[in-house]
């Protein structure tokens, strides 16, 4: 039996805010007592928590991969298999890394302590509860969580600009692939490179260099939808994906990005203009081609973009085939 | 036959919990209270079949909730025969915690009963 009870219904959490906003952590009780579920949903009915319950162990793993909660409270002495072996299998859950675990038990033995905490646990609280107490590990349990979070995204943003880096994106592609053989839509890829960059550094200096780099980053921004995806992918190279959308859709924007760019007057060189090139490719549902593929693809149309000129946008089929997109009129 | 359980199990005084007064805890100390009979014919059935194994878990889950609920007595009568299933070989050393446990539950009363 499953036990899913939002202890704050006014809210409108979204577990899967990408933003990392103001939702509320989920908080999974494993235990087989239905007399531990009643007491905790009516005690943390006004704590800042989605409270959800499994009463058995696979349940609750089953639970534990859909959510991936902050935190989970494991009753360590579950009929079949045990706390301590579904502690096992939680923490070998990738999706699971950081997820705090507090361990529960009626038992107040050092050695049933110890195991949790080598198994990976954070806390050991034993039953009966002193509520207090219990409510106040389990805030400091979240606290360490949502630090963790902070940690993971920070190390997954580029410190020049704000944008995603390229650890962010190697994450966020298998995401966009997966959804796009989920939706049925096509995905578009995008790489940007400014154009001559090593001479903007050269001529004007580093601090130049970075403004620019800033620049290009925040016209993305400016440009694009919430659904689309920049990251830095390296020095003066920039990744896009823009999901449910063909080339031919994303067109336009690239190439309203490449006007912006080319437009721009630089403060630090006000006559040295800049330009940036782009290569494009898109993939159908269901391609099987690994992610590799398609940067490659759009790596050789950039490289035929800057063959040809520079400052603007090139096309590559799966085939291997380069052409220049054709802009709408 | 130990001497004292006799009149222990007719002793009347109800079983409270520590948080009666408490509102919000209303609704859960009866759902607990509404459960005791139940939890406590079902030990006395295990202990009447030999069911160590059942009976130690019955008390191993009530020792850990009783307490939640206020009913620490019930709590420390729980851990008393489960330590007591652990450790013991035959069924009979275990009458005297069964009976307490199960006399606790029994008395086991809202705020508002008598």
């Amino acid at each position: 039996m499953r036990i899913d009870r939002d202890t704050h219904p006014e809210e409108t959490p979204s577990s899967a805010d990408a933003q990392g906003g103001s939702c509320l952590p989920d908080v999974l009780l494993i235990d087989d007592s239905e007399f531990i579920h009643s007491l905790l949903i009516s005690k943390f009915e006004h704590e800042p928590i989605r409270l959800h319950g499994a009463m058995c162990s696979s349940e609750g793993i089953e639970m534990a991969s859909e959510l991936m909660p902050a935190l989970i409270l494991l009753d360590l002495s579950m009929p079949g298999v045990d706390g301590f072996q579904t502690l096992r299998l939680l923490k070998d859950m990738p999706v699971l890394k950081d997820t705090q675990v507090i361990v529960i038990s009626a038992s107040d033995d050092t050695e049933d302590k110890v195991a949790g905490f080598e198994l990976g646990a954070c806390d050991y609280v034993t039953k009966p509860f002193n509520l207090p107490e219990l409510r106040a590990r389990m805030r400091s349990a979240l606290r360490v969580h949502e630090l963790l979070t902070l940690l993971a995204e920070r190390a997954q943003v580029d410190g020049l600009t704000g944008i995603g880096n390229r650890t962010c994106f190697d994450e966020r592609i298998e995401q966009e692939l997966s959804h796009r053989d989920r939706s049925g839509d096509p995905l578009t890829l995008a790489l940007a490179d400014i154009d001559l960059f090593k001479a903007v550094n050269d001529t004007f200096g580093h601090t130049a260099g970075d403004e620019v780099i800033r620049g290009v980053a925040k016209l993305f921004n400016k440009h694009l939808r919430k659904s689309d995806i920049v990251c830095r992918f390296g020095g003066e190279e920039f990744v896009l994906l823009f999901r449910d959308q063909q080339a031919g859709a994303v067109i336009p924007v690239l190439d309203r990005v490449r006007q912006a760019i080319e437009q721009t007057r630089w403060p630090a060189h006000p006559d040295h203009k800049v330009t940036i090139s782009f290569g494009v490719c898109d993939t159908p549902a269901g391609d099987p081609r690994k992610a590799e593929d398609w940067l490659n693809t759009a790596d050789q149309a950039l490289y035929a973009a800057k063959r040809a000129g520079r400052n603007r946008i090139y096309y590559g089929d799966a085939n291997g085939q380069q052409s220049a997109l054709r802009l709408a009129s | 036959m130990p001497k004292d359980r006799g009149d222990d199990r007719k002793n009347p005084e109800p079983v409270r919990s520590d948080f009666e007064g408490d509102p919000a805890m209303r609704s859960l100390i009866d759902l607990f209270v509404a459960q005791m009979p139940e939890k406590a014919s079902r030990l006395s059935d295990l202990f009447e079949g030999g069911h160590i194994d059942d009976l130690e878990r019955l008390a191993h889950q009530l020792r850990g909730a009783a307490g939640g609920y206020g009913f620490g007595e019930i709590s420390e009568a729980a851990a008393g025969l489960e330590d007591a299933c652990r450790a013991e070989e035959e069924l009979d050393g275990l009458r005297s915690q069964v009976d307490e446990l199960v006399d606790l539950c029994q008395r086991a009363r809202t705020g508002t009963e008598h």
